[in-house]
């Protein structure tokens, strides 16, 4: 309790001396504190005042000044400043009992001082989530009657990571408490040591404060894909993937991949914040026909530099029909060539690119460039080779698929005999029919005159 | 009636008053195989033809087919009167209309004659390269130097030849001449005939 200005002033009617306790320090002494107090001695009179003792007895205090002999004379409306000091060695309210004597008259001075133990305290509230970076408060609160100065708090982790490790928080009124933002990333459950330095009463003074903390786990990311993803070959397919982050904190370098039988795209998302949700096309050409099992593996790092893994499975049925083919392919040997005519279509999803129809045909190799065909969409090509005797053509689709891969899918079709060879065929068919044609007519007109000699 | 192809002077014999019906039954069938193998060849080269002419591809075919159908009926109304007319010079009597029902049985062998060269012309035609087809008529000159061609021709006058045979049974039997006379008014219009399609064979 703070005892400055309070006056006590005890005058004998005939003495006409006064007493003051002008300032104690400090005023809201810890136990352990020494204590000092001044008192001033006022002469109000016009005559000389000799003090010829002082008696302190500190009913509680341990009194380091027991008691003062001839402390001296007090001239006429003058003062006299003596400093009383006092150890506190407990807590508690003690009015320790000072007395004035001079000549035959004895004054008494009883100021009340309070020791008090209570230092200031933090208090953690939020609960600290596990391998987050957690952006919470603690509270700095000042239990005790007088102020407290100059306030820095430094936070010392153990294996935590924190930030600021160091706070000047100013002031601390009686009674007062404020909140301090700060970060703390924690891989485990761990305690902080709270190092509260301040001023009280111009005395410098530190305690260390182990506040108690409550921990959860992480909430970690969120990666939803798709469980079954059917699609031709060499077609273009996307996953389409998102990315929640649960935590508190952003996450950084997240890193999303296919592991499997597919040529694939990688997708590099530098950071995502808290609460944010980021949606991704993770694109791919399977190249392999059949049922199978694909991984989509993702990385990413928190802001400790802690690396995070994970595999998430996604069937894939890929069917045969290939994402380009032919359609109306005609073949037409001629005396002197054979003709491959026909379209090349894209039943897919995206666009192909250089398309290039080649034919190998006999000894003979040629090609056609198509070029860039759009889903849905078609492009005629045309094959124009030396006659041959050869009873097949191989057709080669060569392609960029959506990677930018080159595809190559192979066709073998059956090529018709060229027009010389059915032409001799054709003149075969011909002479026997015609023999035996002749053979018929001969027969019937040789029959009927026969039958019209025999009837006449 | 099949007795008219291997016995045609029984059949017609036995038959003394043929109705027409039977004849314009056997002309027409003959018409059928006709349009059906011209609405064949006229469908495989339209894939061919100018995109000018692509929209009257379908007029083009119907009435293609349609002559075709009615040409036998022609040809057997002109040589019935052929036959008419030159039986006068060998005392033919009866009417036309009786030489008409006579001679209708002679266009049996013709059809199959049609059915033989049309699935032939159709076969060489689809081995030929249309893709130019501009000049309709210099590709006629090449379609028929094709040795299959010559040699479907030599078939067809065959089958003509079988044709008149019953034609001569048909008109001596319809006019009432000679057959010796009938050879003659057969074989003048129907030589003539067969004539020309060798020239086109040998020239």
């Amino acid at each position: 309790m703070n005892l400055l200005g309070l006056l006590f002033i005890l005058m004998a009617m005939n003495t006409g001396i006064a007493a003051e306790v002008t300032s104690v320090h400090p005023a809201h002494p810890f136990p352990g504190d020494t204590i000092g107090m001044e008192i001033s001695l006022i002469n109000p009179g016009s005559d000389p005042l000799k003090i010829d003792e002082i008696n302190i007895y500190g009913n509680g205090l341990k009194v380091l000044t027991s008691s003062i002999k001839d402390p001296g004379t007090i001239p006429p409306d003058g003062t006299l400043n003596l400093n009383l000091i006092f150890h506190a060695e407990k807590e508690g309210l003690f009015s320790p009992l000072i007395i004035i004597r001079s000549g035959e008259t004895a004054i008494r001075l009883q100021p009340q001082i309070s020791v008090e133990s209570t230092p200031p305290g933090i208090i953690v509230s939020d609960t600290i989530r596990l391998r987050e970076m957690n952006n919470i408060n603690f509270t700095v609160f000042n239990p005790r009657a007088g102020p407290l100065n100059n306030v820095i708090v430094e936070i010392i982790p153990r294996n935590a990571i924190v930030s600021p490790q160091s706070l000047y928080i100013g002031d601390l009124e009686a009674y007062s408490s404020v909140s301090i933002p700060f970060s703390c990333y924690f891989k485990q459950p761990d305690s902080l040591t709270f190092k509260v330095k301040f001023y009280s009463d111009s005395t410098e003074r530190e305690i260390s404060l182990t506040p108690e903390l409550r921990f959860m786990e992480s909430r970690g990311v969120k990666i939803d894909v798709p469980e079954k993803v059917k699609i031709g070959r060499y077609d273009s397919g996307t996953l389409n993937i998102t990315v929640t982050n649960l935590r508190s904190d952003s996450i950084y370098n997240i890193s999303l991949r296919i592991e499997g039988d597919v040529d694939h795209e990688d997708i590099y998302i530098p950071e995502i914040k808290p609460s944010e949700i980021r949606s991704a096309a993770l694109k791919f050409v399977p190249y392999k026909q059949g049922k199978y099992t694909l991984n989509v593996f993702y990385s990413y790092e928190d802001l400790s530099g802690a690396i995070y893994e994970g595999r998430i499975p996604v069937k894939l049925n890929v069917t045969e029909n290939p994402v380009i083919g032919l359609s109306g392919v005609e073949v037409k040997a001629e005396k002197t060539e054979v003709r491959v005519l026909g379209d090349v279509i894209n039943t897919g999803h995206s666009s192909v690119s250089g398309v290039i129809v080649e034919g190998r045909y006999g000894e003979e190799n040629k090609s056609y460039f198509v070029g860039k065909i759009d889903p849905s969409d078609f492009n005629s090509f045309e094959l124009i080779f030396p006659r041959d005797n050869s009873t097949d053509i191989l057709l080669k689709i060569k392609f960029t698929d959506s990677l930018g891969k080159v595809r190559t899918i192979t066709h073998l079709i059956p090529a018709p005999l060229p027009p010389e060879i059915n032409e001799n065929e054709f003149r075969t068919t011909y002479m026997m029919v015609g023999i035996l044609s002749a053979i018929i007519v001969a027969l019937a007109v040789g029959l009927s005159w026969r039958k019209r000699k025999e009837r006449s | 009636m099949f007795k008219v192809i291997y016995d045609p002077d029984g059949f017609f014999t036995e038959l003394k008053d043929p109705p027409l019906r039977d004849s314009i039954l056997i002309v027409g069938i003959n018409g059928i195989v006709a349009g059906f193998i011209a609405y064949e060849g006229i469908r495989y080269i339209s894939d061919f033809l100018p995109h000018e002419a692509q929209a009257f591809i379908p007029l083009i075919t119907v009435a293609g087919a349609i002559f075709a159908f009615l040409t036998p009926y022609v040809k057997w109304i002109i040589l019935t009167a052929l036959f008419y007319l030159i039986g006068m010079f060998f005392n033919r009597k009866e009417g036309f209309r009786r030489h008409l029902a006579f001679t209708g049985y002679g266009f049996i062998p013709l059809i199959a004659k049609d059915l033989i060269s049309g699935f032939f012309s159709i076969n060489i035609l689809k081995s030929l390269d249309l893709t130019s087809l501009n000049d309709i008529s210099s590709y006629r000159e090449t379609f028929s130097s094709i040795p299959g061609i010559k040699i479907s021709e030599l078939i067809s006058i065959l089958f003509i030849l079988w044709s008149a045979n019953i034609m001569v049974f048909g008109v001596a039997k319809a006019g009432e001449i000679r057959y010796r006379d009938a050879i003659i008014v057969v074989g003048i219009p129907v030589g003539t005939i067969i004539l020309y399609s060798l020239s086109k064979v040998i020239l």
